[in-house]
C-alpha cells in the first residue's frame, strides 16, 4: 500500500534525504523544508520503502503536498 | 507647510546659528523621529549636541514617553499615543531646543571609560580561522591569518601605526544598539579615524568582547555572535545577562550614551583573567572616569590647522590604500 | 508544570506588550507576535491579557499537564486534541495532571495558535518581560523555543477554578484570519517627496506581496520593488544604495524597512538600529495581524491611515482585550 510523506509547514525544499528503493523507518527524516531562516525537518510516520521522490530542491512548498512516496506493509 | 500626499514633516524648526534646522517626522503611531538637518552626514559635532538635548528631554521624565533612541543625526522618540499627543511630544522637544540656544551650551556629561585590549589574541583568531574553513576560505580580509594587516592597508598605515591611532585616541559612543548592550564608537580624534569595509560576507562567530571596525565604528561585541567587523583584537566583558557584578546590578549595560572608550595595550593572559573576576568571583574594578565634553572647544580643536592639516593627511593615506587593497 | 513532550516548529513563551524601553541598548520588544489571539486566551483563564502564554508557530507541540489546571487555546486552528479529544478554540477547559495536550499542523489561514494557562507562565521576569527574544537569547524559557524534556513552570491561580471553565468569546470578536492580509499603515519618516517617488509611496499602498519563506519573528520579508521607488539615485555618505541612510534607529515593532529593494517589515525580534530607509510603519493595533501571516503563502497589502484612526484602533483593541469579550 501506498503513504505518502507531505510538507508540514509552507516553504522551499531544502532538500530530500532519501532515494528511491530506499528503506526508511518511522520517524526518520526523509526531507528537510527551509522556512523562517530554520532548516524544518519532515520525518516518515510509516515504516517503508521509497517509491518515489516527488520533492526537488527549491520547489516551493505548501502544507500538504506531497514530498516523497512509500510502500508500506499492510500490517505496517 | 505639506508637500504632498506622503510628507510626514510634521513641524520643524528653523535652522540658527547654535544649531541646525530640526524636522519632526512622524514614524508611526507611536513613534516621532526628531532629524537634525537635511544633509547625511555623521558627525561628532551633531551628536554632541543632539545626546545634550536627548539628557535634557530624558530629565523632564515626561509621561508617556517610553524611550528615546539616539542616532547620529536623529533621535528616535518612543511613546504612547493614548498618554500623550504628537503636538505635546513636539511641543516638549521645542523647550528642550529652545532651552540651548549657543554651542556654548552644549556640555555634555561624558564618562571615559578604560578597557585593555589584547591585540591579535587567540580567542578572535579563532573566529578568523573559523571564517576561513567554514565560511570563505578567499577571504581577501584575511592576511596572515589575521585582519589587522588588511585594516592597516585600507588605511595606506603600517599595522604598528592602525595599533598607534587605535590606542591614542578616545572612541565616543554615539548611541547603542542593533545588539543588546552594543555601541557604536566613532574616533574622537579625526586624524585617528580609521575605516574600513565590513566582512563580505559576516562571521557566523565572534567571541565576548571582541574588538572589531566597520566602516568607521569600533564594536566591542558583548556577547558571543556572528558579526562583521574586521578584527583588532580582545577586551573585557562589557555586558552581563546575569547582571551579578555590581557594576551590572541595574541592567546588564556597562555603556552610556555619550561615554568615551579608551583602549590601552595588555597581554591576553591579562585580558582572559579579567573574564573570572567579572563573571565569576565579580570582584573586577572597572576603571571609569568622570568627565564632559565641551562642543565649543572640540569644535574649535577640530577646526584648528593642524588638525585639519592631520585629518588632510590620513585622507589621502586612504584614498590610496583603499584603492590598493583587494575588493571584499 | 507543563512537561514538552514535543517542541514543534518554533514554540516560546511570550508575553505583551514585551520588553518596552531598551531600544537603544540594543534589545527590541519581542512579545506576542499575535497579541489578539493571546490576550484572549488570557481572558478566557482569568489571567490579564498580556500575561505570559505559549506561542505556538507552525504547529506540532505538544505537552503534558502535571497538576491540574484551566487553559485555553486561541489563535489559528492547529487540530489541538486533550488526550487524542479534539479541543475546542477560544474557549476555556479544565485540564488534569497526566492530560496531554496535542497540537497539529496549520490549516489554509493563521500561523500560530496560543495555550494560556490560569496562573499564567512562571518563567523570571527579565527586564520588565517574560517574552523571549530569539534572536538574542535571552527572556522566556531558557532564552529559546521550548524543546522535549523542558518543564514549564505554571504560576499561581488565586480565582476558583469553576468560575472560569466553560468560558467562551463572543464570536463576533473571534478574529477572522486571511490569506491577503490589510496592514494599516502610516507613512514615515522615510517618504516622498526626499527618498521614494510619490507613485513609489502609491505603488506601497496599492499593491499586494507574497510574505517570503524566510520572514521569521525578527523580520517578515516582502517581494522586491523596482528600482523606480526611490526619488534618489545613492544614500550619499549613507551607502552607495538609495535605500542607505546614515544610521538611524528603527521604529519597531511596525516599521518597514527597505534593504536594497527589498521591504522588511521589522517586527518583535527586530534589529534596533540600521543604514536603510523606513518609508511606512505598521500601526500597533495592526501587529496582531502580521504573526498570523503564514511565510511562503500568505500575502500582504497595506492601508493607508491617518495618526488619529491609528490611536482610534488602539482603543477599540483595548475593548476587544477585556472580560467585554466573554460570552
Amino acid at each position: 500500500m501506498e503513504k505518502i510523506v507531505t510538507a508540514i509547514m509552507p516553504g522551499l525544499c531544502a532538500r530530500v534525504v532519501v532515494s528511491e528503493g530506499d528503506k526508511v523507518a518511522k520517524g526518520q527524516e526523509v526531507a528537510v523544508i527551509n522556512c523562517m531562516k530554520t532548516e524544518i525537518s519532515v520525518n516518515s510516520e510509516y515504516d517503508g520503502i521509497v517509491k518515489s521522490v516527488v520533492s526537488k530542491e527549491w520547489d516551493e512548498l505548501q502544507v500538504g503536498d506531497p514530498m516523497v512516496l512509500l510502500t508500506v506493509d499492510n500490517n505496517g | 507647510m505639506k508637500n504632498g500626499k506622503f510628507d510626514v514633516v510634521l513641524d520643524y524648526m528653523p535652522a540658527t546659528q547654535g544649531r541646525l534646522e530640526v524636522l519632526f517626522r512622524q514614524a508611526g503611531d507611536g513613534f516621532l523621529q526628531v532629524e537634525y538637518g537635511r544633509e547625511q552626514r555623521a558627525l561628532l559635532q551633531d551628536s554632541f549636541r543632539m545626546l545634550a538635548i536627548n539628557d535634557r528631554i530624558a530629565a523632564k521624565n515626561f509621561n508617556g514617553l517610553i524611550e528615546t533612541v539616539p542616532g547620529i543625526r536623529t533621535n528616535l522618540l518612543h511613546f504612547d499615543p493614548g498618554k500623550v499627543t504628537v503636538a505635546k511630544l513636539i511641543d516638549m522637544v521645542k523647550e528642550a531646543e529652545d532651552s540651548m540656544q549657543t554651542v556654548d551650551d552644549v556640555v555634555l556629561e561624558s564618562r571615559i571609560i578604560n578597557l585593555p585590549i589584547a591585540f591579535e589574541d587567540s580567542e578572535t583568531k579563532k573566529a578568523v580561522e573559523k571564517y576561513a574553513k567554514e565560511v570563505r576560505s578567499d577571504a581577501p580580509n584575511i592576511i596572515n591569518g589575521y585582519n589587522l594587516e588588511y585594516i592597516a592597508l585600507c588605511n595606506g598605515l603600517t599595522v604598528k601605526e592602525v595599533k598607534e591611532m587605535f590606542l591614542s585616541t578616545e572612541w565616543f559612543n554615539s548611541g547603542g544598539g542593533f545588539w543588546p548592550g552594543g555601541a557604536f564608537l566613532w574616533a574622537m580624534d579625526p586624524r585617528c579615524a580609521l575605516v574600513v569595509p565590513k566582512y563580505n560576507p559576516p562571521r557566523t562567530w565572534t567571541p565576548e568582547g571582541a574588538v572589531g571596525i566597520g566602516g568607521p565604528c569600533v564594536f566591542t561585541y558583548t556577547t558571543p555572535t556572528g558579526g562583521g567587523y574586521q578584527l583588532f583584537g580582545r577586551t573585557i566583558p562589557v555586558f552581563q545577562f546575569a547582571c551579578k557584578h555590581p557594576m551590572f546590578k541595574d541592567g546588564p549595560f556597562l555603556y552610556r550614551n555619550a561615554d568615551r572608550v579608551k583602549f590601552h595595550e595588555a597581554t591576553e593572559k591579562e585580558v582572559v583573567e579579567i573574564y573570572k573576576h567579572v563573571h565569576e568571583k565579580t570582584d573586577y574594578e572597572y576603571n571609569i572616569e568622570k568627565g564632559v565634553i565641551k562642543a565649543k572647544d572640540y569644535i574649535e580643536w577640530f577646526d584648528s590647522e593642524k588638525i585639519q592639516a592631520g585629518i588632510k593627511l590620513l585622507k589621502e593615506k586612504q584614498e590610496k590604500g583603499i584603492k590598493a587593497a583587494p575588493r571584499l | 508544570m507543563l512537561k514538552v513532550i514535543n517542541g514543534g516548529i518554533e514554540t516560546l513563551v511570550e508575553d505583551w506588550p514585551g520588553r518596552l524601553g531598551y531600544l537603544s541598548k540594543g534589545m527590541s520588544a519581542s512579545g506576542a507576535m499575535d497579541n489578539v489571539s493571546l490576550g484572549l486566551a488570557n481572558i478566557l483563564v482569568g489571567n490579564k491579557p498580556g500575561e505570559a502564554g505559549i506561542e505556538i508557530t507552525g504547529g506540532f507541540f505538544e505537552a503534558e499537564f502535571t497538576e491540574d489546571h484551566v487553559i485555553a487555546v486561541s489563535g489559528t486552528d492547529m487540530q489541538p486534541k486533550l488526550n487524542d479529544i479534539s479541543i475546542p478554540l477560544f474557549e476555556s477547559i479544565q485540564v488534569n495532571s497526566g492530560d496531554k495536550i496535542q497540537f497539529s499542523h496549520i490549516g489554509k489561514v493563521g500561523f500560530r495558535s496560543y495555550l494560556a494557562v490560569a496562573g499564567g507562565i512562571d518563567v523570571p521576569v527579565y527586564l520588565g518581560s517574560k517574552s523571549t527574544c530569539v534572536f538574542g537569547s535571552y527572556g522566556g524559557f531558557e532564552g529559546r523555543v521550548l524543546k522535549a524534556g523542558d518543564e514549564v513552570k505554571i504560576g499561581e491561580f488565586s480565582v476558583d477554578s469553576d468560575k472560569v471553565v466553560g468560558n467562551k468569546i463572543k464570536p463576533d470578536v473571534v478574529p477572522e484570519y486571511q490569506n491577503e492580509i490589510v496592514l494599516r499603515a502610516m507613512p514615515g519618516p522615510n517618504t516622498s517627496p526626499d527618498y521614494v517617488t510619490e507613485e513609489g509611496m502609491e505603488l506601497l499602498f496599492s499593491r499586494t506581496s507574497k510574505i517570503q519563506h524566510t520572514s521569521n519573528r525578527s523580520a517578515y520579508r516582502m517581494e522586491e520593488l523596482p528600482d523606480s521607488f526611490y526619488a534618489r539615485s545613492d544614500g550619499g555618505v549613507g551607502g552607495s544604495h538609495p535605500s542607505n541612510i546614515v544610521d538611524h534607529a528603527y521604529a519597531i515593532r511596525g516599521t518597514l524597512n527597505i534593504c536594497g529593494n527589498t521591504p522588511i517589515l521589522l517586527i518583535a525580534d527586530g534589529p534596533t538600529l540600521g543604514g536603510y530607509i523606513c518609508p511606512i510603519h505598521v500601526i500597533n493595533a495592526d501587529l496582531w495581524k502580521v504573526g498570523q501571516g503564514a511565510p511562503g503563502r500568505d500575502y500582504f497589502k497595506f492601508e493607508l491611515v491617518t495618526q488619529e484612526e491609528a490611536v482610534s484602533a488602539r482603543h477599540t483593541q483595548n475593548d476587544i482585550l477585556s472580560d467585554r469579550s466573554l460570552l
